[in-house]
């Protein structure tokens, strides 16, 4: 019988880990994040809070979680896979970007550049994960009785307060946006809004180069599969099964 | 057929009067359309995440591969001097010129930032094609522009001849690299081949070579020569297509590469069959081929059969854009989330067919204005060589 | 080159765009009033939203625009940290400090100054919950139908007007008028109420038929002049006049829940006050109330209405039954990390019970597809293995009573080897010393007020009876488990040899036929149930109690649970706790249910019938026009009917707070044609934050504050092992207009009206002595900071249970994060005034409302094996009460034992679910959450629906084969009685039962189902008219299928749903349908 001692909180571990990380220099840490699929129920918490976190609009998931069932009745499962951004260590959607928008950070952090990104669209085109969508300009309220005000504040992506009121110059309508590992919760010595609202605690975040770190050991688990690894994009999310 | 109708002749034949009429249609179109792309932004079209690219990118590939393909047609006359062709060499000049014109407002509407166009030139990133292509397309422009400027006299200026050889590489260089666009996308498994730029050269040949057809016979200037020659060249690039299009299509299926193979079955036997099969198999390579071949320097036939090859340009080019970004990166990813362009159907929108209509009555007006512009001054160069 | 905002639903192909669409707007329902700080249109201005950018870098982990309340997203009620940018809500999180929502959680003394950057758990709905608050079609402004009721046309009212129409008497442009709520209180005076109130109880008490008339006749004499006040002197036990007046609600919480049981029981002296616990899970809940009925001074009595969950943090082993872990209950945020836990960490395994497989049964070791209804035959087969084997905890079924169970260490004990007298052969009442010739004997009452007979129930000790006091500390009495013998000619068993009896009415082989599912798994379940000491139990919810048989299966379950005696265990079943905010306890500062100026003393027969029949003197033999309900209360399906039926009297005005029978209620349509009749209900009021699909028929509409905007007492789920207080408190400005009442300015709500009502009603214990002399009751703040006192405060004196008084830090950090909000909701001089302005306990107010609630810590949940917070007390495993109450249909007792009854059966014993599968309705209908969707008051998330643009009519993949049915295929439902498969909304619309086809193959054949939350017909889907101007209805809120309306009706009372007679549950799952093609 397992003793009935308190648990460890996971997330209050990952997030002093990621403190220690951000003791270090940028470029000796590399973010990644493991997904127990094993632990995930499918809720969609993730991905809402995503939405929710970044003022995402329609159209616009960075975090879509797949559900698939599988086998026949009697014997049926169902198995759910949440797909951030894999921050890819050979991301196919970096090199394509005509005006360097788009690139990989000393982190390990594929990041878009807002006030830079023309909207081409070509790096959507190439990420072979589909993980990057295009921000028209849609809103969820415009077409009712009323715009309502919490769609137009600001969202911190990268650290900066992107307005999506109309006009202003950061806005990021009419870019590819896409998962940025929340990098602004995460300079903070907070968690990913993903990883901190799951409520299976299915999500293991931190510096894979911190040996110590949960995502380090997470990560070198014999049960971890990659997400089309032939294609050798040497993603930094990776999944346990 | 040994003159040709200028607007100093005398009245405009009718072909080029329904022309007049189609663009100046096109063009309301277009300009109702622009409007609305810039009040609804890019809320108002159907492409989105899923499937990014639509029309527009569809009709910006084609027009600049006619665009190359029509160039390097012109460039190869001055360069062989072929004298008796240069009314053909200039029309062609001129068409580049319009459907460049045209693909570049297709591809700028399409952009999310219009105004940060001027990025790609001044920022550029080279290790991109698109970027690499951004300086291309400055470059081709101001070779179109000083190309047909040089020629505004009516004279073909020696300079022209003698480096045209540069010129007609250059063209084919450029079609190549927009083939390669796509060919490394290593996400599309559809595009990822070698054969893509190829292919994309191929294609840039016939629709170029359709639209100065077409465009020469508008304009009266398409005798049964140059309809035999230009009608010939069709036909080899035609054939070139259908080879490399079989070679890509049995070797696809029988590889069975995921991704591939669905994008390929989406092509020929999806929902939009038709595309490939009417549009693209029948109108836009059988039926020119069949008027080509039995009409063998028939004018009326071969401008046919060329406005038949460059107008199923953007099937071809819908073909090779939508069904391979229609395929879910991932099974089950657009169930996952929904909302606007992140379906995997996509059907342009009134706004998309408007601007799309509007940059094809510019490409129209381009070449009538330039035609009418020049014309006169060709006149007697025009009559010269015959 | 500038990008404006866009419509999302311009869709593209509808013609030209539009920035947004220009409606001519009311300002009823939209931009009026005193709306968001700094008011909507203003975040239309660009300096605004300049003003928000370039702040700090991260200004969502700065404490200061944090505040923290409870979710109200479901029921759960988790606990949140808001996170407010100017005004507005930008973001909601778990909060740290709860068990809930982070596990372990903080240390309660953690200074929520350092807690900005710790966020918890919350689901998909809890983060969705802005989009419920900032809903474009919340109502801000009274509304008051123009023409007939449900036409779907408003005009906006004064609130002053409404108070006085509603009071007064109010007329309508269709030529109607309804009643006042001045005349409906007949009753005024509190003396004559009690007086009143103790005849009717000693007509009730009276148990002889003859005697029963005479008092009536007497009371008549008696009370000559206030017969009037009566509502049929006649039938005097029907209660004053003021009974007419009903209070019903859907989803209230405490506080709230307190301030309209003041005003419907106090202050109107009307008995009816009815909420909607048996829509809910009634039968769990009735059936845990039967169970741990305490024998209190002779009397089974004290039984809560309430239920226990497993303990998932420590459980090894769980049955989860009809209970939706995954996607619902109580509630994944707290339940689930405990689940993927233990599945990861190899301490868990667990089976689900279910005909659909769900989330929850995708991980299961088991998933054993039941029939539904058939719960119990699972339980009973479970519980004849383990009899057969004897693997059940021997010990623990022994202790007979409180000394015994006490000597062996155990919280609880159960009457197991209490011998149940059998007559007929059937188990009747228990049996008693004086049943032996033991002379009962006299006891003083605790009250000090007389005395009472204790009459010993028996046991077997080693083959001799022996009496026992159930609550004897002393004298330990351990039984002899199965009996089956006669006592001076007595015929008597054991309980549980009676509840062997149940589990032996079938063979295995025969359990598995009814269940559905083969021998070897029950089998493997219940030896695997019994390999875990008491870390294995059973988890029920809704899919075993809202079924006809639904108190059965749900006692079957228990008593399962029973035989390994897991309750009050680390892994077992635990009851929870939480921390108490009437003050009820000694020493508390403010006993607010007792503090009164003066009050009417309600008395007669509940609308709902909730006593026994037998009892009143409407008694007309079996079957009774309309069921009645000892055994429940809060019986939401029998509200509209009965007012409709005028059974048991007729009914003046309904208020409606936060509910929507016609939405939730199985065949809840059948309410629409008594809510549209003001001849069967003459006032209609309701309360809602948007037009619901109930407040659409009503007279008048109050506009409420929503969950970020009020204030409530979440309390606690009973899975929760640490004591837990969440308090829901305005976290933003209210959006509702604002008025003016005992002088005091506040946003118009449910609290504001009633407090005005009471104001020009001059209604007892509201106003300025309202909670006691020199107390006012003249905002909600006055009884509310009260209650936040109390929890503060702790249960005992002294304050020796107090949380610490907050800092100086901490106390500005209080007044900083509620910056934004307007004096009419946060005054700090009277939120400190209503608690005595005590600075002492202010600090400790301060402490509670600066973590959004109370916690205890989770290093102290456990007390060895055991839980720490226990339920700790007797548990009844043979219903003796239960027994004693008649079926009021048949006039049979019902049975105290488990058993297995067929489900589907009506009211009067018919059959009706055998009876319709034979006419060809051959698929059975159940219904289920996802995770996304609350019940009807979700459909306003967007976010959510992005997720689930719609809900599916979910069809096995084999009855999908057999009626060539493939995924997305329109199919329509349809039922017996409901054969064309429509719905008719009463303003000329008719709705389709009509779905999109789902194929799983994770259903069981022969099942199909649909998810709550979609198929809406109003809350904003359909067009209304305010002041002569239309609102657009958004089809994104009409999608999908809401198939309730197919849902069986009673054949006896066929204006209400099935129903489950002993625990009052409205009954899902029973209904047989038809598929056909749309
Ligand atoms: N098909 C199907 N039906 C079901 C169930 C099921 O599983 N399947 N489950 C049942 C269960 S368990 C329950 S508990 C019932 C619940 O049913 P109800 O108790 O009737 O409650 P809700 O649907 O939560 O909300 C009722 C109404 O309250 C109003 N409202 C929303 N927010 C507020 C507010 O903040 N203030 C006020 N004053 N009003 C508000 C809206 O009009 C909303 O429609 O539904 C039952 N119905
Ligand atoms: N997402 C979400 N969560 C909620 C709520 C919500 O509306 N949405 N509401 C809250 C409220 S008020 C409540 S009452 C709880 C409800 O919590 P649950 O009762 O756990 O949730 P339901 O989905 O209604 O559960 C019914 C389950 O019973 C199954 N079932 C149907 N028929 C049968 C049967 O005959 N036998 C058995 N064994 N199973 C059967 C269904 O397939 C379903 O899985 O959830 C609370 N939490
Ligand atoms: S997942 Fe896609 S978007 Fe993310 S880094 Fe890899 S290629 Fe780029
Ligand atoms: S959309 Fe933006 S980030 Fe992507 S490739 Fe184009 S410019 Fe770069
Ligand atoms: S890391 Fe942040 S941006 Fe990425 S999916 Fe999670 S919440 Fe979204
Ligand atoms: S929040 Fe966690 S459990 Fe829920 S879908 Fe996302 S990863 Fe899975
Ligand atoms: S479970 Fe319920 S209360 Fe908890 S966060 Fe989700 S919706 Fe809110
Ligand atoms: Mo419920």
């Amino acid at each position: 019988m397992p003793d009935l001692m308190p648990r460890e909180n996971l997330v209050l571990r990952m997030q002093a880990e990621v403190q220690r990380a951000l003791d270090k220099p940028q470029n000796s840490r590399r973010w990644g994040m493991v997904i127990d699929t094993r632990k995930c129920v499918g809720c969609h918490a993730c991905t809402i809070s995503c939405v929710a976190e970044n003022k995402l609009p329609p159209g616009v998931v960075y975090r879509p979680v797949l559900d698939h069932e599988v086998g026949t009745y009697p014997n049926v499962t169902r198995k759910f896979m949440p797909r951030p951004c894999l921050q890819c260590d050979e991301p196919p959607c970096v090199p394509v970007c005509p005006v360097g928008a788009t690139f990989k950070r000393a982190d390990g952090v594929v990041a878009i550049d807002y006030n830079q990104c023309i909207g081409c669209r070509y790096c959507i085109v190439a990420c072979p994960y589909g993980a990057r969508t295009f921000d028209a300009g849609h809103t969820y309220t415009g077409s009712t009785p009323e715009q309502q005000p919490y769609e137009l504040l600001p969202s911190y992506e990268y650290g900066v307060a992107h307005s999506r009121v109309a006009g202003s110059e950061d806005s990021p309508v009419g870019n590819a946006r896409k998962c940025h590992f929340c990098i602004h919760r995460v300079e903070q010595g907070e968690l990913p809004m993903c990883v901190t609202t799951c409520i299976g605690v299915a999500n293991y975040f931190g510096d894979l180069n911190d040996p110590d770190s949960i995502v380090a050991e997470m990560a070198a688990k014999p049960n971890v599969v990659v997400l089309k690894e032939e294609l050798g994009t040497k993603p930094s999310v990776t999944y346990l099964v | 057929m040994k003159t040709i109708s200028t607007p100093t002749q005398g009245k405009a034949g009718l072909p080029v009067r329904v022309s007049w009429l189609l663009a100046v249609v096109f063009a309301v179109a277009g300009v109702a359309g622009i409007i609305w792309r810039f009040i609804g932004g890019h809320s108002a079209a159907d492409y989105g995440s899923y499937v990014p690219w639509g029309l527009w990118i569809a009709a910006y590939v084609a027009l600049i591969g006619a665009s190359a393909g029509a160039f390097a047609y012109a460039a190869f006359i001055f360069t062989q001097r072929r004298k008796d062709h240069y009314p053909m060499a200039v029309m062609a000049t001129l068409v580049a010129f319009g459907a460049f014109a045209a693909g570049m407002l297709n591809v700028w509407l399409d952009l999310g930032h219009p105004m940060r166009a001027w990025k790609l030139v001044f920022q550029t990133s080279f290790g991109s094609v698109m970027g690499l292509m951004a300086w291309l397309y400055v470059a081709y422009g101001l070779i179109l522009l000083v190309g047909l400027y040089r020629m505004r006299k009516g004279t073909i200026p020696s300079l022209l001849e003698r480096y045209s050889w540069v010129a007609f590489l250059f063209a084919v260089l450029f079609a190549g690299a927009e083939g390669s666009l796509f060919g490394v996308v290593g996400a599309q498994p559809l595009w990822e081949s070698g054969l893509t730029p190829i292919l994309f050269l191929a294609e840039s040949g016939l629709f170029g070579l359709g639209l100065v057809a077409a465009a020469a016979w508008i304009f009266g200037i398409l005798d049964s020569a140059r309809a035999r020659t230009i009608g010939t060249g069709m036909l080899i690039m035609g054939a070139a297509v259908l080879v490399m299009e079989w070679a890509e299509f049995s070797t696809g299926l029988m590889a069975g590469v995921p991704g591939k193979t669905e994008g390929l079955l989406a092509i020929i036997a999806g929902p939009y069959w038709w595309v490939f099969w009417i549009l693209h198999f029948g109108l836009g390579l059988v039926v020119p081929a069949v008027l080509l071949i039995y009409k063998r320097g028939d004018a009326m036939a071969t401008g046919l059969a060329g406005a038949l090859v460059g107008a199923m340009a953007i099937a071809s080019k819908l073909n090779l854009i939508l069904p391979a970004i229609a395929q879910e990166e991932i099974a089950g990813l657009s169930e996952a989330f929904s909302g606007p362009g992140l379906g995997t159907t996509y059907f342009p929108t009134a706004m998309e067919w408007l601007v799309w209509m509007g940059t094809l009555g510019l490409a129209g007006l381009v070449v009538l204005t330039g035609h009418r512009y020049l014309a006169p001054h060709f006149a007697k160069t025009l009559q010269e060589t015959k | 080159m500038t990008f404006e905002v866009k419509d999302s639903e311009a869709a593209p192909e509808s013609g030209f765009p539009v920035t947004r669409r220009t409606f001519v707007k009311s300002a009823a329902l939209v931009g009026g009033g005193v709306a968001l700080a700094g008011g909507v249109q203003d975040w239309f201005n660009p300096a605004i939203a300049e003003t928000a950018r370039g702040e700090a870098a991260y200004a969502l982990s700065d404490p200061r625009s944090i505040l923290h309340t409870s979710c109200l997203q479901c029921n759960t009620g988790c606990a949140i940290k808001v996170k407010v940018i100017d005004g507005v809500v930008s973001k909601i999180d778990g909060s740290p400090f709860s068990p809930m929502t982070f596990w372990p959680h903080l240390d309660y003394k953690t200074s929520p100054l350092e807690t900005g950057g710790i966020d918890g758990w919350v689901c998909p709905k809890g983060q969705a919950g802005i989009q419920s608050v900032y809903d474009p079609y919340r109502i801000r402004k009274v509304l008051k139908r123009v023409g007939p009721r449900g036409a779907g046309e408003w005009e906006s009212i004064d609130f002053a007007q409404a108070v006085d129409e509603i009071v007064n008497g109010g007329s309508f442009s269709d030529g109607t008028t309804t009643p006042g709520l001045r005349e409906i209180r007949a009753m005024t005076d509190p003396a004559l109420s009690e007086e009143i109130a103790a005849a009717i109880k000693k007509i009730t008490d009276e148990k002889d038929k003859d005697k029963k008339k005479e008092l009536a006749a007497e009371f008549k004499t008696t009370f000559a002049a206030s017969l009037d006040q009566m509502i049929d002197p006649e039938h005097p036990d029907l209660g004053p006049k003021n009974n007419q007046f009903c209070f019903a609600w859907g989803r209230l919480k405490d506080g709230r829940g307190e301030m309209i049981k003041r005003f419907t029981g106090e202050a109107m002296g009307s008995v009816n006050a009815h909420g909607h616990t048996t829509v809910c899970q009634g039968s769990l809940y009735f059936t845990g109330k039967a169970m741990s009925e305490q024998f209190t001074e002779g009397k089974w009595s004290g039984g809560s209405k309430f239920y226990w969950q497993a303990d998932l943090n420590h459980a090894e082993f769980v049955i989860f039954v009809g209970s939706n872990i995954f996607e619902a209950n109580y509630g994944p945020p707290y339940r689930v990390e405990k689940v993927t836990d233990g599945l990861v960490s190899g301490r868990l395994k667990y089976v689900v019970v279910d005909p659909r497989m769900g989330k929850t049964g995708a991980k299961a070791w088991k998933w054993l597809p039941v029939k539904p209804g058939a719960d119990a035959a699972v339980a009973l087969a479970l519980i004849q293995a383990i009899m057969r084997d004897e693997r059940y905890n021997a010990g623990f079924l022994a202790n007979a009573n409180k000394a015994a169970a006490s000597a062996a260490g155990e919280p609880t004990f159960c009457n197991a080897t209490w011998l149940v007298k059998i007559e007929d052969g059937h188990p009747a009442k228990l049996l008693r010393g004086s049943d032996l010739g033991i002379e009962p004997e006299e006891r003083e009452k605790a009250s000090g007020s007389g005395t009472w007979k204790f009459d010993p129930f028996i046991a077997m000790v080693g083959g001799v009876p022996t009496p026992l006091d159930p609550n004897d500390e002393e004298n330990p009495v351990v039984g002899d488990l199965l009996v089956d013998a006669t006592v001076e000619g007595i015929a008597v068993k054991s309980a549980l040899a009676v509840l062997a009896d149940s589990a032996n009415e079938h063979s295995m082989e025969e359990w598995a036929e009814i269940a559905g599912l083969n021998v070897d798994d029950l089998e493997a379940v219940a030896r695997e149930f019994t390999s875990h000491g008491r870390r294995a139990a059973a988890d029920l919810h809704r899919g075993v109690s809202q079924h006809t048989n639904g108190y059965y299966n749900v006692q079957a379950w228990f008593d399962l649970n029973l035989l390994i005696g897991n309750y009050d265990y680390a892994g077992g079943l635990t009851a929870g706790k939480t921390y108490d905010q009437k003050g009820g306890k000694k020493g508390q500062p403010f006993p607010v249910e007792s503090m009164l100026d003066s009050a009417l003393l309600d008395s007669g027969v509940t609308l709902l019938r909730t006593s026994k029949y037998e009892s009143s003197t409407i008694f007309d033999g079996y079957p009774a026009k309309r069921p009645w309900y000892p055994l429940a209360t809060d019986l939401y399906q029998e509200i509209v009917p009965s007012i409709g039926d005028a059974y048991p009297y007729p009914m003046k005005a309904l208020f409606m707070y936060m509910g929507s029978p016609v939405y939730a209620l199985p065949a809840g349509h059948t309410n629409i044609e008594v809510l549209k009749d003001p001849g069967k209900l003459p006032l209609f009021v309701a309360f809602d934050i948007v037009m619901g699909e109930t407040s659409a028929y009503a007279d008048y509409i109050i506009p409420d504050l929503s969950y970020l905007e009020r204030w409530e007492f979440q309390k606690t789920h009973f899975n929760v092992i640490a004591k837990n207080a969440p308090v829901r408190q305005p976290v933003i400005a209210p959006m509702t207009e604002s008025a003016t009442v005992f002088g005091i300015e506040q946003p118009i709500s449910l609290e504001s009206f009633l407090l005005a009502v009471a104001e020009t009603m001059d209604l007892p214990g509201f106003g300025p002595n309202g909670l006691g002399e020199g107390m006012p009751f003249m905002r909600p703040e006055d009884l509310y900071l009260k209650e936040v006192a109390n929890i503060a405060y702790g249960e005992k004196p002294d304050a020796e249970d107090a949380v610490e008084e907050a800092s100086d830090e901490e106390l500005e950090l209080f007044v900083e994060s509620r910056k934004h909000l307007p004096a009419s909701v946060f005054d700090e001089a009277a939120w400190k005034s209503a608690i005595g302005n005590d600075e002492s306990l202010w600090r400790r107010v301060v402490t509670v409302l600066n973590r959004g609630g109370r916690f205890q810590g989770a290093g102290s949940v456990l007390d060895g094996k055991k839980l720490k917070n226990k339920y700790g007390k007797y548990i009844g495993m043979y219903c003796e009460k239960t027994y004693d109450t008649k079926d009021s249909m048949s006039g049979e007792h019902f049975s105290g034992v488990a058993r297995y009854f067929e489900p589907g059966v009506d009211s009067v014993g018919t059959p009706v679910s055998a009876l319709d599968e034979a006419e060809g309705f051959d698929l059975t209908l159940i219904t289920f959450r996802t995770i996304l969707h609350t019940k009807s008051r979700t459909v306003s998330n967007y976010w959510l629906n992005a997720v689930a643009p719609t809900n599916h009519v979910v069809v096995p993949a084999s009855d999908a084969a057999r009626l060539g049915l493939s995924d997305g295929d329109r199919v329509r439902l349809s039922s017996k009685s409901n054969p064309d498969g429509v719905m008719e909304v009463g303003d000329g619309r008719v709705v389709d039962m009509v779905g999109e086809v789902e194929i799983l193959e994770g259903m069981r054949p022969g099942v199909v189902g649909f998810n709550l939350g979609y198929g809406h017909w109003a809350y904003g889907s359909n067009d209304i008219v305010i002041d002569g101007a239309t609102i657009p209805g958004d089809p994104r809120r009409a999608r999908g299928i809401h198939a309730n309306p197919v849902m069986r009706t009673d054949g006896h009372n066929p204006n209400m749903c099935l129903v489950d007679l002993v625990g009052g549950s409205a009954v899902f799952y029973d209904t047989r349908v038809k598929l056909t093609r749309a």
